[in-house]
């Protein structure tokens, strides 16, 4: 139960506070923009700098459309755009998916605590990316990484059975999901360490294999980023076409079948949904925590609840947050860098420490 | 614009416990009707099974003749609405917000909210009361506040069929008389027919002319408030006895509960 009495005038004045929306447009075109920032400076800035002007020039003369005078060297054109665009895009793609992940999450489980890594898909797409980078040599024939499709089967995998041992009859406690998913990301988690000890292939790369479970972003070129971009572009519609079962489910279960939302069916297909998109981060990233908790909470809290809204802000928002994140990495310790994982858990675990208390009350097991 | 419902010989049970058995009931449309009983009797289970989020065992549940289980969810859900005992909703959602998810089965999946859906949402806080409350977090509100802001979501689903759970139990005097009168009026002006569990059955007596008294899986009696709340029936379902009086102002059933202390006064005016 909420407030009672409002018979008492302090109260009253305290709780009629309106709540102010901004305009959806507004919203979104602000986000684009400071995604496009974000993307332009996190490729500018780093060892062997180059001016954003200059970027943008060579941006420009890519699309054949403007006649611009060469005066920039090739080997930054090359930097440009062979390593320092396909890394920021990579890392845009992380956040993207993670984010959104997280507020599919929030919303079907109608759990503020979710989040891909908190649930175990996270730990579900390293054991995935892992053993098929153990068994990449049988692969190779196919022609593209299997590394996605692996991810994404032991994301899917571990968001269903972390699910189905937190359900209690009709109900998901938050509690018993948050257990559930902590159990099963340990399971995951030593048989992933396993995998990697006892393969062969993986041993031949265990360095860049911890480099990528750490959660650097490590891409060299365009290669990946070709098959995952569109898949983000699906996942990302489907998750938005979600967004009016979504809102039902702020009623409950019940509620939202009363709404004559198809529950089971919506449910199954948010969380396949969750699972590919981060399946794609992972993929990318390793295991990059909370992001999926920390930006969804923002952006709710600057825009509302509604999941039209929600989903494309997430995608922007957690995008762009990312590539800010991954850019500090590299420029706090340069000519090093920091895994944006590490980062991004220590920022994330004291925040998701900070809404545990804070929604102890609200949110009771 | 009313719709009927009708159950014949229905069982339901949850993991084989039966909950209902052959049950039969017809409400007429445009019938206002509230169902009596005690806790875990199958009340809530009934509307359950009315607004078609359970299925039936055996037998049939009929909407407007039509089994429920023809219908499409959506399709459904722009007939039948129900009021929760208590509505909770995640914080940050206005109060509009709340009562625009009523339109769910109206709007196509990728449609954005249209002018009627629009003019439905206000037209719905004005019918429940609550159109002061508009931009407020529904978080914030007072438990009665709360409650009129769910009628207003069920109203902006423009149902024909209106189901209610127990729907003044957590709330005080005054805002069980404001839900419930202005349940009335939607049921007098929309022509909504209207079925409610109830906890209280002098409320019940006030406020519907069609009584239902239920006991494990059944009907005991069936009827207005005059011929279903006698003492002897009730003490019968509720295990306890009871003292009924006529109030003299208004000429219906007051049902008391006897506190062991007072059970010798009543007896001599049973």
């Amino acid at each position: 139960m909420g407030a009672r009495g409002t018979s008492a005038p302090a109260l009253r004045a305290v709780t009629s506070v309106r709540l102010r929306r901004p305009y959806p447009a507004l919203v979104l075109g602000l986000l684009v923009f400071l995604s496009v920032l974000s993307i332009l400076f996190g490729a500018a800035l780093g060892s062997a700098g180059i001016p954003v002007w200059r970027e943008i020039l060579i941006l420009l003369d890519l699309t054949g459309l403007f006649p611009i005078e060469r005066t920039w060297d090739t080997s930054d054109a090359a930097i440009l755009l062979q390593l320092r665009l396909p890394r920021v895009v990579g890392a845009f793609v992380v956040g993207a998916g993670l984010a959104t992940a997280g507020a599919l999450m929030q919303g079907v489980f109608r759990n503020p605590l979710a989040d891909p890594y908190v649930l175990g898909s996270s730990a579900g797409a390293g054991l995935g990316a892992v053993v098929a980078l153990s068994l990449s040599v049988r692969f190779a024939a196919l022609g593209f990484s299997p590394v996605p499709l692996f991810a994404f089967v032991g994301a899917l995998m571990s968001t269903l059975m972390v699910y189905m041992l937190a359900r209690v009859g009709p109900r998901t406690p938050p509690m018993h999901l948050l257990l559930a998913g902590v159990a099963v990301s340990a399971l995951l988690g030593s048989s992933m360490s396993f995998v990697m000890l006892y393969s062969r292939v993986a041993q031949t790369q265990l360095q860049s294999i911890f480099a990528w479970l750490l959660g650097g972003v490590a891409l060299s070129g365009w290669q990946e980023l070709r098959l995952l971009l569109p898949l983000l572009a699906l996942a990302l519609v489907a998750a938005w076409a979600m967004a009016r079962p979504l809102d039902a489910f702020a009623v409950g279960e019940e509620g939202a079948a009363n709404l004559g939302v198809g529950v089971e069916r919506a449910k199954v297909l948010a969380i396949a949904v969750a699972a590919l998109l981060t399946a794609l981060a992972v993929s990318i990233s390793g295991l990059v925590a909370f992001v999926g908790l920390i930006v969804p909470h923002g952006v709710r809290l600057l825009i509302g609840p509604g999941h039209r809204l929600l989903i494309p802000s997430c995608a922007l928002a957690g995008g762009a947050f990312l590539v800010v994140i991954d850019l500090l990495g590299r420029l706090i310790v340069a000519p090093g860098e920091v895994p944006v994982g590490l980062l991004t858990s220590l920022l994330g675990a004291p925040f998701f420490l900070w809404l545990l208390r804070r929604t102890r009350g609200t949110y009771a097991a | 614009m009313s719709a009927g419902l009708e159950l014949t010989a229905v069982s339901f049970g949850y993991a084989g416990l039966p909950v209902l058995k052959d049950f039969c009931l017809t409400v007429r449309p445009g019938e206002a009707v509230a169902l009596l009983g005690p806790n875990g009797c199958g009340k809530t289970t009934l509307l359950r099974l009315a607004a078609g989020v359970r299925h039936a065992d055996e037998g049939t549940v009929r909407i407007d003749g039509r089994p429920v289980r023809g219908y499409g969810r959506k399709e459904l859900a722009r007939i039948v609405a129900t009021l929760p005992q208590e509505l909770d909703v995640p914080p940050g959602w206005s109060v509009r917000e709340v009562v625009g998810l009523g339109r769910t089965p109206h709007v196509s999946l990728l449609g954005s909210v249209t002018p009627t859906d629009r003019d439905s949402m206000d037209r719905a806080l004005d019918l429940a009361r609550c159109a002061d409350l508009a931009e407020r977090e529904y978080g914030t509100l007072s438990g009665g506040q709360k409650q009129r802001v769910a009628l207003a979501m069920a109203v902006a689903q423009e149902p024909r069929l209106l189901l209610l759970d127990e729907p003044t139990s957590h709330l005080d005097l005054r805002y069980r008389t404001a839900l419930l009168d202005a349940i009335r009026d939607l049921h007098h002006e929309l022509g909504l027919t209207v079925l409610a569990a109830m906890h209280d059955p002098t409320l019940a007596a006030l406020y519907f002319p069609r009584l239902l008294l239920m006991a494990e899986w059944r009907i005991v009696a069936d009827g207005p408030a005059e011929d279903v709340l006698t003492a002897s029936l009730l003490q019968e379902v509720y295990g306890v006895p009871v003292h009924v009086t006529s109030d003299p102002a208004l000429g219906v059933p007051v049902v008391n509960v006897l506190p062991a202390r007072l059970r010798h006064r009543a007896a001599g005016t049973r």
